[in-house]
Protein backbone atom coordinates (compact mmCIF):
# COMPACT_ATOMS: atom_id res chain seq x y z
CA UNK A 1 0.00 0.00 0.00
CA UNK A 2 3.38 2.46 1.03
CA UNK A 3 4.90 1.85 -2.43
CA UNK A 4 1.40 2.12 -4.26
CA UNK A 5 1.30 5.80 -2.92
CA UNK A 6 4.95 6.45 -3.13
CA UNK A 7 4.92 5.44 -7.07
CA UNK A 8 1.77 7.83 -7.38
CA UNK A 9 2.81 10.54 -5.64
CA UNK A 10 6.41 10.98 -7.00
CA UNK A 11 4.87 12.79 -10.19
CA UNK A 12 3.26 14.61 -8.47
CA UNK A 13 5.77 15.78 -5.96
CA UNK A 14 8.12 16.60 -9.21
CA UNK A 15 5.61 18.19 -10.88
CA UNK A 16 5.47 20.63 -8.06
CA UNK A 17 8.61 21.04 -6.98
CA UNK A 18 9.38 22.17 -11.00
CA UNK A 19 6.43 24.30 -11.01
CA UNK A 20 7.38 26.39 -7.61
CA UNK A 21 11.15 26.32 -9.19
CA UNK A 22 9.61 27.79 -12.36
CA UNK A 23 7.48 29.68 -11.77
CA UNK A 24 8.35 33.66 -10.69
CA UNK A 25 6.22 36.54 -8.92
CA UNK A 26 5.69 39.27 -11.59
CA UNK A 27 5.06 42.17 -8.90
CA UNK A 28 6.27 45.46 -9.71
CA UNK A 29 8.52 46.60 -7.32
CA UNK A 30 6.70 50.17 -5.01
CA UNK A 31 8.50 53.30 -4.96
CA UNK A 32 8.19 56.89 -6.20
CA UNK A 33 12.15 57.45 -7.36
CA UNK A 34 12.58 59.32 -10.55
CA UNK A 35 14.76 56.63 -11.69
CA UNK A 36 11.48 53.95 -11.25
CA UNK A 37 9.44 56.71 -13.36
CA UNK A 38 12.39 57.16 -16.23
CA UNK A 39 12.45 53.21 -16.27
CA UNK A 40 8.24 52.58 -16.42
CA UNK A 41 8.43 55.82 -19.35
CA UNK A 42 11.03 53.69 -21.07
CA UNK A 43 8.93 50.61 -21.03
CA UNK A 44 5.71 53.11 -22.34
CA UNK A 45 7.96 54.72 -24.75
CA UNK A 46 8.96 50.88 -26.55
CA UNK A 47 5.56 49.83 -26.27
CA UNK A 48 4.17 53.34 -27.95
CA UNK A 49 7.06 52.91 -30.76
CA UNK A 50 6.20 49.43 -31.36
CA UNK A 51 2.32 50.06 -31.43
CA UNK A 52 2.79 52.85 -33.79
CA UNK A 53 4.96 51.12 -35.89
CA UNK A 54 1.97 47.97 -35.98
CA UNK A 55 -1.26 50.58 -36.31
CA UNK A 56 0.58 51.95 -39.28
CA UNK A 57 0.57 48.65 -41.23
CA UNK A 58 -3.22 48.00 -40.18
CA UNK A 59 -2.73 44.60 -39.20
CA UNK A 60 -4.43 42.57 -36.17
CA UNK A 61 -1.59 42.27 -33.20
CA UNK A 62 -1.08 40.96 -30.00
CA UNK A 63 0.04 42.81 -26.53
CA UNK A 64 0.95 40.90 -23.61
CA UNK A 65 1.72 43.03 -20.63
CA UNK A 66 3.25 40.51 -18.01
CA UNK A 67 3.49 43.54 -15.85
CA UNK A 68 -0.23 43.50 -14.88
CA UNK A 69 0.00 40.37 -12.65
CA UNK A 70 -1.22 40.77 -9.47
CA UNK A 71 -3.45 38.70 -7.42
CA UNK A 72 -6.71 40.63 -8.22
CA UNK A 73 -5.62 41.50 -11.74
CA UNK A 74 -4.95 38.42 -14.23
CA UNK A 75 -1.91 39.49 -16.91
CA UNK A 76 -4.31 40.35 -19.93
CA UNK A 77 -3.65 39.59 -23.71
CA UNK A 78 -4.68 41.89 -25.92
CA UNK A 79 -5.59 41.52 -29.42
CA UNK A 80 -5.66 44.94 -31.05
CA UNK A 81 -5.88 46.59 -34.80
CA UNK A 82 -5.72 50.13 -35.22
CA UNK A 83 -5.21 50.80 -31.48
CA UNK A 84 -8.35 49.34 -30.47
CA UNK A 85 -8.78 46.37 -28.05
CA UNK A 86 -10.70 43.98 -30.59
CA UNK A 87 -10.86 41.39 -27.55
CA UNK A 88 -9.28 40.56 -24.16
CA UNK A 89 -8.20 37.10 -23.54
CA UNK A 90 -7.20 36.40 -19.51
CA UNK A 91 -4.68 34.44 -18.75
CA UNK A 92 -5.72 32.40 -15.42
CA UNK A 93 -1.27 31.54 -14.71
CA UNK A 94 1.56 32.74 -16.71
CA UNK A 95 4.86 31.43 -16.18
CA UNK A 96 8.29 33.21 -17.84
CA UNK A 97 11.25 32.07 -18.29
CA UNK A 98 14.55 33.06 -20.51
CA UNK A 99 17.97 32.87 -21.58
CA UNK A 100 18.91 36.48 -21.82
CA UNK A 101 15.81 39.12 -22.02
CA UNK A 102 13.49 39.93 -24.64
CA UNK A 103 13.43 43.04 -26.24
CA UNK A 104 9.73 45.28 -26.40
CA UNK A 105 9.45 45.71 -30.05
CA UNK A 106 7.25 43.34 -32.81
CA UNK A 107 8.12 39.67 -32.74
CA UNK A 108 6.40 37.95 -35.97
CA UNK A 109 4.07 34.48 -34.96
CA UNK A 110 5.56 32.07 -37.31
CA UNK A 111 3.61 29.05 -36.59
CA UNK A 112 0.96 27.69 -34.81
CA UNK A 113 2.00 23.85 -32.83
CA UNK A 114 -0.59 21.71 -31.80
CA UNK A 115 -0.45 17.68 -31.05
CA UNK A 116 -3.75 17.03 -32.59
CA UNK A 117 -3.68 20.31 -35.53
CA UNK A 118 -7.12 21.85 -36.72
CA UNK A 119 -8.29 19.75 -39.52
CA UNK A 120 -10.40 21.18 -42.23
CA UNK A 121 -13.54 19.00 -43.87
CA UNK A 122 -14.38 18.81 -47.30
CA UNK A 123 -17.67 19.45 -48.67
CA UNK A 124 -18.74 16.76 -50.36
CA UNK A 125 -21.30 18.31 -53.36
CA UNK A 126 -24.58 16.83 -53.32
CA UNK A 127 -28.19 17.56 -55.00
CA UNK A 128 -30.89 19.65 -51.58
CA UNK A 129 -33.65 17.58 -51.34
CA UNK A 130 -36.89 19.05 -51.29
CA UNK A 131 -37.96 20.03 -47.84
CA UNK A 132 -34.98 18.51 -46.30
CA UNK A 133 -33.08 20.31 -43.56
CA UNK A 134 -29.58 19.82 -45.08
CA UNK A 135 -27.69 22.61 -44.01
CA UNK A 136 -27.55 21.73 -40.37
CA UNK A 137 -26.58 18.11 -40.96
CA UNK A 138 -23.58 19.68 -42.28
CA UNK A 139 -19.98 19.09 -40.26
CA UNK A 140 -18.90 22.37 -40.01
CA UNK A 141 -15.60 23.56 -38.29
CA UNK A 142 -16.52 25.28 -35.13
CA UNK A 143 -14.85 26.33 -31.69
CA UNK A 144 -15.17 22.98 -30.33
CA UNK A 145 -13.03 21.87 -32.90
CA UNK A 146 -9.74 23.97 -32.28
CA UNK A 147 -6.76 22.90 -29.93
CA UNK A 148 -6.86 24.44 -26.50
CA UNK A 149 -3.14 22.92 -25.85
CA UNK A 150 -0.38 24.61 -28.11
CA UNK A 151 2.87 26.44 -28.88
CA UNK A 152 2.79 29.58 -30.61
CA UNK A 153 6.28 29.88 -32.38
CA UNK A 154 7.15 33.23 -32.51
CA UNK A 155 10.60 34.99 -33.83
CA UNK A 156 13.50 35.73 -31.67
CA UNK A 157 13.52 32.01 -29.85
CA UNK A 158 9.95 33.20 -28.24
CA UNK A 159 7.91 30.29 -27.74
CA UNK A 160 4.28 30.64 -25.76
CA UNK A 161 2.76 27.67 -24.73
CA UNK A 162 -1.08 27.71 -23.84
CA UNK A 163 -2.95 25.11 -21.95
CA UNK A 164 -6.72 25.30 -21.53
CA UNK A 165 -8.00 24.78 -17.89
CA UNK A 166 -8.40 21.31 -17.91
CA UNK A 167 -12.46 20.16 -16.59
CA UNK A 168 -12.80 16.59 -15.04
CA UNK A 169 -10.44 14.54 -13.14
CA UNK A 170 -9.02 12.73 -15.62
CA UNK A 171 -7.99 15.35 -17.76
CA UNK A 172 -6.52 17.23 -14.94
CA UNK A 173 -4.06 14.43 -14.69
CA UNK A 174 -3.51 14.45 -18.24
CA UNK A 175 -2.77 18.16 -17.99
CA UNK A 176 -0.54 17.85 -15.23
CA UNK A 177 1.93 15.11 -17.13
CA UNK A 178 2.06 17.59 -19.97
CA UNK A 179 2.68 20.87 -17.76
CA UNK A 180 5.12 18.22 -16.57
CA UNK A 181 6.65 16.75 -19.73
CA UNK A 182 6.33 20.65 -21.07
CA UNK A 183 8.34 22.07 -18.42
CA UNK A 184 11.13 19.27 -17.93
CA UNK A 185 11.49 19.85 -22.31
CA UNK A 186 12.19 23.39 -21.94
CA UNK A 187 13.88 23.15 -18.79
CA UNK A 188 16.30 20.89 -21.22
CA UNK A 189 16.04 23.64 -24.08
CA UNK A 190 17.04 26.53 -21.53
CA UNK A 191 19.96 24.67 -20.54
CA UNK A 192 21.47 23.63 -24.70
CA UNK A 193 20.18 27.29 -25.80
CA UNK A 194 22.77 28.71 -22.87
CA UNK A 195 25.87 26.61 -23.97
CA UNK A 196 24.81 27.55 -27.52
CA UNK A 197 24.47 30.89 -26.77
CA UNK A 198 20.88 31.01 -28.40
CA UNK A 199 18.15 33.49 -27.41
CA UNK A 200 15.18 31.48 -25.55
CA UNK A 201 12.18 32.34 -24.07
CA UNK A 202 9.24 30.84 -22.69
CA UNK A 203 6.14 31.73 -21.85
CA UNK A 204 3.22 29.04 -20.50
CA UNK A 205 -0.07 30.49 -19.97
CA UNK A 206 -2.59 28.67 -18.24
CA UNK A 207 -6.39 30.49 -19.54
CA UNK A 208 -9.90 29.40 -20.07
CA UNK A 209 -10.37 26.27 -22.51
CA UNK A 210 -12.80 28.63 -24.79
CA UNK A 211 -10.09 31.38 -24.59
CA UNK A 212 -7.22 29.40 -25.76
CA UNK A 213 -8.90 28.27 -28.56
CA UNK A 214 -10.82 31.32 -29.12
CA UNK A 215 -6.66 32.50 -29.39
CA UNK A 216 -5.85 29.74 -31.74
CA UNK A 217 -8.05 30.82 -33.91
CA UNK A 218 -7.82 34.50 -33.88
CA UNK A 219 -3.88 34.33 -34.46
CA UNK A 220 -2.87 34.28 -37.89
CA UNK A 221 0.84 33.56 -38.85
CA UNK A 222 2.96 36.46 -39.72
CA UNK A 223 0.94 38.61 -36.75
CA UNK A 224 2.98 40.25 -34.14
CA UNK A 225 3.32 40.46 -30.11
CA UNK A 226 4.83 42.80 -28.44
CA UNK A 227 5.74 41.46 -24.91
CA UNK A 228 6.37 43.65 -21.71
CA UNK A 229 8.71 42.59 -19.25
CA UNK A 230 7.09 41.93 -15.69
CA UNK A 231 10.49 42.77 -13.71
CA UNK A 232 12.03 46.24 -12.82
CA UNK A 233 15.68 47.04 -14.00
CA UNK A 234 18.40 46.31 -12.06
CA UNK A 235 20.04 49.67 -13.64
CA UNK A 236 18.41 52.42 -15.24
CA UNK B 1 16.08 -7.13 -7.97
CA UNK B 2 14.34 -5.91 -11.03
CA UNK B 3 12.15 -3.07 -9.05
CA UNK B 4 15.28 -1.99 -6.72
CA UNK B 5 16.47 -1.69 -10.24
CA UNK B 6 13.81 0.20 -11.86
CA UNK B 7 13.46 2.18 -8.26
CA UNK B 8 17.37 3.66 -8.42
CA UNK B 9 16.89 4.43 -12.01
CA UNK B 10 13.78 6.35 -11.54
CA UNK B 11 15.25 8.18 -8.32
CA UNK B 12 18.01 8.64 -10.80
CA UNK B 13 16.24 10.46 -13.52
CA UNK B 14 14.42 12.19 -11.23
CA UNK B 15 17.75 13.72 -9.66
CA UNK B 16 18.63 14.64 -13.12
CA UNK B 17 15.99 16.41 -14.08
CA UNK B 18 16.37 18.62 -11.15
CA UNK B 19 19.56 18.89 -11.92
CA UNK B 20 18.89 20.43 -14.90
CA UNK B 21 15.64 22.64 -13.58
CA UNK B 22 17.92 24.07 -11.09
CA UNK B 23 20.21 24.95 -14.15
CA UNK B 24 17.48 26.07 -16.00
CA UNK B 25 16.09 28.20 -13.13
CA UNK B 26 20.05 29.63 -12.44
CA UNK B 27 20.62 30.58 -16.00
CA UNK B 28 17.21 32.27 -16.73
CA UNK B 29 17.12 35.87 -17.08
CA UNK B 30 14.11 37.90 -15.58
CA UNK B 31 15.25 41.61 -16.57
CA UNK B 32 13.25 42.58 -20.13
CA UNK B 33 15.50 44.61 -21.95
CA UNK B 34 15.31 48.30 -23.25
CA UNK B 35 16.64 48.75 -27.07
CA UNK B 36 19.64 50.79 -26.72
CA UNK B 37 18.28 53.47 -29.64
CA UNK B 38 16.28 54.63 -26.40
CA UNK B 39 18.50 57.38 -25.15
CA UNK B 40 16.24 59.72 -23.47
CA UNK B 41 16.45 60.09 -19.78
CA UNK B 42 15.18 62.90 -18.68
CA UNK B 43 11.72 62.77 -17.34
CA UNK B 44 10.12 65.27 -19.42
CA UNK B 45 11.15 64.77 -22.58
CA UNK B 46 10.11 61.62 -21.79
CA UNK B 47 6.74 61.98 -21.24
CA UNK B 48 6.45 64.33 -24.11
CA UNK B 49 7.21 61.64 -26.18
CA UNK B 50 4.92 59.37 -25.16
CA UNK B 51 2.53 61.77 -25.86
CA UNK B 52 3.22 61.91 -28.99
CA UNK B 53 3.30 58.64 -29.55
CA UNK B 54 -0.23 58.30 -27.96
CA UNK B 55 -1.88 61.07 -30.09
CA UNK B 56 0.06 59.09 -33.00
CA UNK B 57 -1.40 56.24 -32.17
CA UNK B 58 -5.21 57.60 -31.48
CA UNK B 59 -4.73 59.40 -34.89
CA UNK B 60 -4.39 56.33 -36.82
CA UNK B 61 -7.58 54.86 -34.61
CA UNK B 62 -11.07 54.41 -36.36
CA UNK B 63 -13.20 58.00 -36.29
CA UNK B 64 -16.89 57.80 -36.01
CA UNK B 65 -18.59 53.67 -36.08
CA UNK B 66 -16.74 51.02 -36.96
CA UNK B 67 -17.94 47.51 -36.98
CA UNK B 68 -15.68 44.68 -35.11
CA UNK B 69 -16.63 40.58 -36.29
CA UNK B 70 -15.83 38.21 -33.58
CA UNK B 71 -15.40 34.97 -35.53
CA UNK B 72 -14.74 32.39 -33.20
CA UNK B 73 -17.77 33.83 -30.66
CA UNK B 74 -20.09 34.55 -33.87
CA UNK B 75 -20.26 38.29 -32.92
CA UNK B 76 -20.26 41.33 -33.89
CA UNK B 77 -20.28 44.80 -32.24
CA UNK B 78 -20.97 48.21 -33.29
CA UNK B 79 -19.17 50.64 -31.94
CA UNK B 80 -18.13 54.41 -31.59
CA UNK B 81 -14.52 54.87 -29.63
CA UNK B 82 -15.07 52.63 -26.72
CA UNK B 83 -18.71 52.76 -26.81
CA UNK B 84 -20.59 49.51 -27.99
CA UNK B 85 -23.92 50.60 -29.63
CA UNK B 86 -24.71 47.13 -30.83
CA UNK B 87 -23.72 43.44 -29.78
CA UNK B 88 -25.90 40.40 -31.57
CA UNK B 89 -24.94 37.26 -32.73
CA UNK B 90 -23.78 36.25 -36.26
CA UNK B 91 -22.96 33.28 -38.68
CA UNK B 92 -19.21 33.47 -40.08
CA UNK B 93 -16.89 31.49 -42.46
CA UNK B 94 -17.11 27.61 -42.05
CA UNK B 95 -13.80 26.84 -42.83
CA UNK B 96 -14.88 23.87 -44.89
CA UNK B 97 -13.18 23.05 -48.35
CA UNK B 98 -14.78 22.30 -51.45
CA UNK B 99 -12.92 21.18 -54.94
CA UNK B 100 -14.34 21.32 -58.33
CA UNK B 101 -14.93 18.00 -59.16
CA UNK B 102 -12.36 18.69 -62.27
CA UNK B 103 -9.81 19.33 -59.73
CA UNK B 104 -9.21 22.31 -60.92
CA UNK B 105 -10.06 24.78 -58.65
CA UNK B 106 -10.53 24.92 -55.04
CA UNK B 107 -12.22 26.75 -52.50
CA UNK B 108 -11.68 27.12 -48.72
CA UNK B 109 -14.73 28.98 -47.17
CA UNK B 110 -12.88 31.32 -44.34
CA UNK B 111 -14.44 34.83 -43.35
CA UNK B 112 -11.20 36.98 -44.26
CA UNK B 113 -9.52 38.36 -41.27
CA UNK B 114 -8.09 41.92 -41.04
CA UNK B 115 -9.11 45.44 -41.13
CA UNK B 116 -11.78 46.07 -44.37
CA UNK B 117 -14.18 48.53 -44.97
CA UNK B 118 -17.61 49.25 -46.22
CA UNK B 119 -17.33 49.59 -50.26
CA UNK B 120 -20.85 49.44 -51.05
CA UNK B 121 -24.31 49.43 -49.12
CA UNK B 122 -27.45 47.76 -50.91
CA UNK B 123 -30.99 47.80 -50.10
CA UNK B 124 -32.85 44.69 -51.44
CA UNK B 125 -29.98 42.90 -52.53
CA UNK B 126 -29.96 40.06 -54.97
CA UNK B 127 -27.54 36.92 -54.79
CA UNK B 128 -25.19 36.54 -57.76
CA UNK B 129 -24.34 32.90 -57.41
CA UNK B 130 -20.57 31.97 -57.81
CA UNK B 131 -19.36 28.94 -59.39
CA UNK B 132 -18.84 27.13 -56.37
CA UNK B 133 -22.63 27.29 -55.60
CA UNK B 134 -23.69 25.50 -58.15
CA UNK B 135 -20.76 22.68 -57.77
CA UNK B 136 -22.07 22.32 -54.16
CA UNK B 137 -25.32 21.88 -55.28
CA UNK B 138 -24.40 19.59 -58.37
CA UNK B 139 -25.42 21.82 -60.86
CA UNK B 140 -24.39 22.50 -63.99
CA UNK B 141 -22.82 26.18 -64.38
CA UNK B 142 -25.08 28.26 -66.38
CA UNK B 143 -23.91 30.21 -69.37
CA UNK B 144 -26.35 32.90 -69.05
CA UNK B 145 -25.70 35.88 -66.38
CA UNK B 146 -29.51 36.11 -65.30
CA UNK B 147 -29.37 32.40 -64.42
CA UNK B 148 -27.39 33.13 -61.64
CA UNK B 149 -28.96 35.44 -59.88
CA UNK B 150 -31.69 34.45 -56.77
CA UNK B 151 -33.78 36.99 -55.05
CA UNK B 152 -34.56 36.98 -51.14
CA UNK B 153 -31.40 34.72 -49.73
CA UNK B 154 -29.80 37.62 -48.53
CA UNK B 155 -32.41 39.74 -46.62
CA UNK B 156 -32.98 43.24 -46.65
CA UNK B 157 -29.43 45.15 -46.92
CA UNK B 158 -26.12 44.21 -47.72
CA UNK B 159 -22.68 45.50 -46.83
CA UNK B 160 -19.79 44.65 -49.29
CA UNK B 161 -16.47 45.38 -47.72
CA UNK B 162 -14.38 43.59 -50.65
CA UNK B 163 -13.92 40.29 -52.53
CA UNK B 164 -17.30 39.41 -52.70
CA UNK B 165 -17.77 39.19 -49.49
CA UNK B 166 -20.82 41.15 -47.72
CA UNK B 167 -22.30 41.51 -44.01
CA UNK B 168 -26.21 40.48 -45.00
CA UNK B 169 -29.10 38.75 -43.91
CA UNK B 170 -30.39 35.22 -43.48
CA UNK B 171 -33.08 33.10 -44.02
CA UNK B 172 -31.38 30.59 -41.81
CA UNK B 173 -31.89 32.59 -38.58
CA UNK B 174 -31.67 29.01 -36.54
CA UNK B 175 -27.67 28.71 -37.46
CA UNK B 176 -27.03 32.45 -36.15
CA UNK B 177 -24.59 31.65 -33.68
CA UNK B 178 -22.62 28.80 -35.67
CA UNK B 179 -20.05 29.46 -38.56
CA UNK B 180 -21.59 27.49 -41.42
CA UNK B 181 -20.97 30.67 -44.01
CA UNK B 182 -19.04 30.53 -47.70
CA UNK B 183 -17.01 33.63 -45.73
CA UNK B 184 -19.96 36.36 -45.44
CA UNK B 185 -21.61 37.78 -42.05
CA UNK B 186 -24.58 36.52 -41.70
CA UNK B 187 -26.98 38.76 -39.42
CA UNK B 188 -30.65 39.21 -38.26
CA UNK B 189 -32.48 41.42 -39.83
CA UNK B 190 -33.54 43.87 -37.36
CA UNK B 191 -29.71 44.34 -35.99
CA UNK B 192 -28.77 44.43 -39.96
CA UNK B 193 -30.97 47.01 -40.75
CA UNK B 194 -29.68 49.34 -37.40
CA UNK B 195 -25.71 48.24 -38.48
CA UNK B 196 -27.15 49.09 -42.28
CA UNK B 197 -28.35 52.91 -41.35
CA UNK B 198 -25.78 53.12 -38.88
CA UNK B 199 -22.83 52.48 -41.46
CA UNK B 200 -21.50 54.92 -43.65
CA UNK B 201 -19.28 54.08 -46.75
CA UNK B 202 -15.61 54.31 -45.65
CA UNK B 203 -16.76 52.78 -42.41
CA UNK B 204 -14.26 50.52 -40.88
CA UNK B 205 -15.08 46.73 -40.30
CA UNK B 206 -12.00 44.45 -38.20
CA UNK B 207 -12.32 41.17 -38.21
CA UNK B 208 -10.71 38.01 -36.25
Amino acid sequence: MKKANLQFNFPLFLFLILFSLGSSSQAIAGGDSIGQKIRALKDENCLLEAELGLVSKGTSYIILDLRTESDSVPVRINLKNRGIVLREFDAERIRYRRTKGLVIEPIPLIKKMAFFPLKRKEIRPHKPEDGADTISQVDFLELKDIPSNYTLSFGKGLLISIAGQPKGLISRFIHLIRSTLIHIRYSLAIVWDHFWKNDFAIIEIIMGNEDAQALYWSLNEGMSIVIMGGHPYDTI
Amino acid sequence: MIKRIAFISFIGIIIILLTVELFAYYVSSDRPVVPSSIGASNLNELIKKNRTLRKGITGLSPKGFYIVIDTARNLIFLKEGNRTILKTVVSSGSGNILRDPSGKREWIFDTPRGEFEVKGKIAGPKWIKPDWAFIEEEEDIPKNWEDRVEEGVLGDYALAFGNGYFIHGTLYKRLLGRNVTHGCIRVGDEDLETIYKLSRLGTKIYIF
